[in-house]
């Protein structure tokens, strides 16, 4: 069940430095970068893309979109990785009827490379992509966005793909900075002056 | 500005603060009173980042004796679990350093039966959260910048 929803969240804060465009366009610029499922018999290894916030299955009408002022997304990562050792038994079993069938001492490194190759595709075909679907809620009036996961390989894929979608992008937003910076002192002094040159006490 | 170390001597004091009365006036950032509690663990990691940490668990660790014995060995918290009370809200969560984040937050429960009403209230909740901290960021700062606050934070420390 999505994280807006239900469940405790842990979640990175992100600044939108950009112009938001309107609803209509903002629809258009995120169907740009719609999720687009993995084929097996297709090359890449990952898509990425977004998906609605609450129906993760839902990669075209994006029916939550907007909660009031509030854009709510889902970026979905589909992946296809084998282990080592996942491939280890397919890729010896391919090898040796390779070498019986053909008579052969030794198989070339090119031929290695397209026996893995082929066996890859085929367990491609017999699995599902592992998939990791994180939330994003943006406010756009306060022009807070919540990204709901602090994985730095989750947070490497959404900044571009944020990036292609609107054009402009994310600073992320670290609470101790904020703290600082957006204090003020009972005189009225700004705490990022009384704090300046005060980093190691 | 370099802040990993300002994360760590901000739980410190946090946790000085949660030890004394573990209430604070937050109203200067335009945020309500809350009261905080530390919710079952800590985690101590040394000063001087020789690698050692501990992690001390315990059903009352306001003022604890093996969490005073640590800081007094050199080990300062790093990661805290607390319980924040602000009103009729509350929310429990993981508050760790380098740097300072909110993690695994247990958000106030949602009176909202709708689908929308809901998502409102709990990224509403998680804002509220985020302006607490804000506020008590801010509040340490200018607690640290008076001696006596360093003072009576030693005193407090020597206590073990």
């Amino acid at each position: 069940m999505s994280k807006l929803l239900k469940g405790a969240v842990s979640f990175t804060s992100f600044r939108p430095e950009g112009e938001v465009p309107t609803r209509e366009r903002t629809r258009e610029l995120i169907e740009t970068q719609l999720f687009k499922p993995l084929k097996a018999e297709e090359d890449r290894d990952e898509s990425v893309g977004w998906v609605d916030a609450i129906w993760s299955f839902d990669t075209e009408r994006l029916p939550n979109l907007f909660s009031g002022a509030t854009l709510l997304l889902s970026m979905r990562i589909d992946r296809y990785a084998f282990t080592s050792s996942q491939l280890r038994p397919y890729l010896e079993e391919a090898e040796y009827h390779y070498k019986t069938t053909n008579s052969l001492e030794y198989i070339s490194a090119q031929q290695k490379k397209e026996i893995r190759d082929a066996e890859i595709r085929r367990m491609r075909t017999n699995s599902y992509p592992k998939t990791q679907i994180v939330e994003v809620a943006w406010k756009i009036d306060e022009k807070i966005l919540y990204f709901f996961s602090q994985s730095s390989a989750a947070i490497k894929r959404f900044l571009p793909l944020f990036e292609n979608s609107f054009g402009f992008s994310l600073g992320q937003s670290e609470l101790i900075d904020d703290g600082i910076a957006s204090g003020k002192s009972h005189d009225g002094t700004n705490l990022l002056n009384l704090w300046e040159g005060k980093d190691n006490v | 500005m370099s802040n990993s170390f300002i994360d760590r001597e901000f739980l410190l004091w946090l946790y000085w603060q949660i030890s004394e009365d573990g209430r604070f006036e937050l109203e200067d950032y335009g945020v309500e009173p809350v009261a905080i509690s530390i919710e079952g663990q800590i985690n101590l990691s040394s000063i001087i980042g020789e690698g050692f940490s501990q992690s001390i668990k315990s059903a009352d660790l306001d003022e604890n004796r093996d969490v005073l014995d640590a800081v007094k060995a050199g080990r300062i918290p790093d990661a805290m679990k607390l319980r924040v009370i602000q009103g009729q809200f509350e929310w429990v969560f993981s508050l760790a350093s380098s740097p300072l984040s909110i993690k695994s937050v247990k958000l106030p429960i949602a009176a909202e039966k709708e689908e929308q009403d809901i998502i409102q209230f709990r990224i509403e909740s998680i804002t509220m959260l985020e302006n607490i901290l804000k506020a008590l960021v801010g509040t340490f700062v200018l607690a640290w910048d008076n001696e006596s606050t360093r003072t009576d934070l030693k005193n407090f420390l020597a206590q073990s």
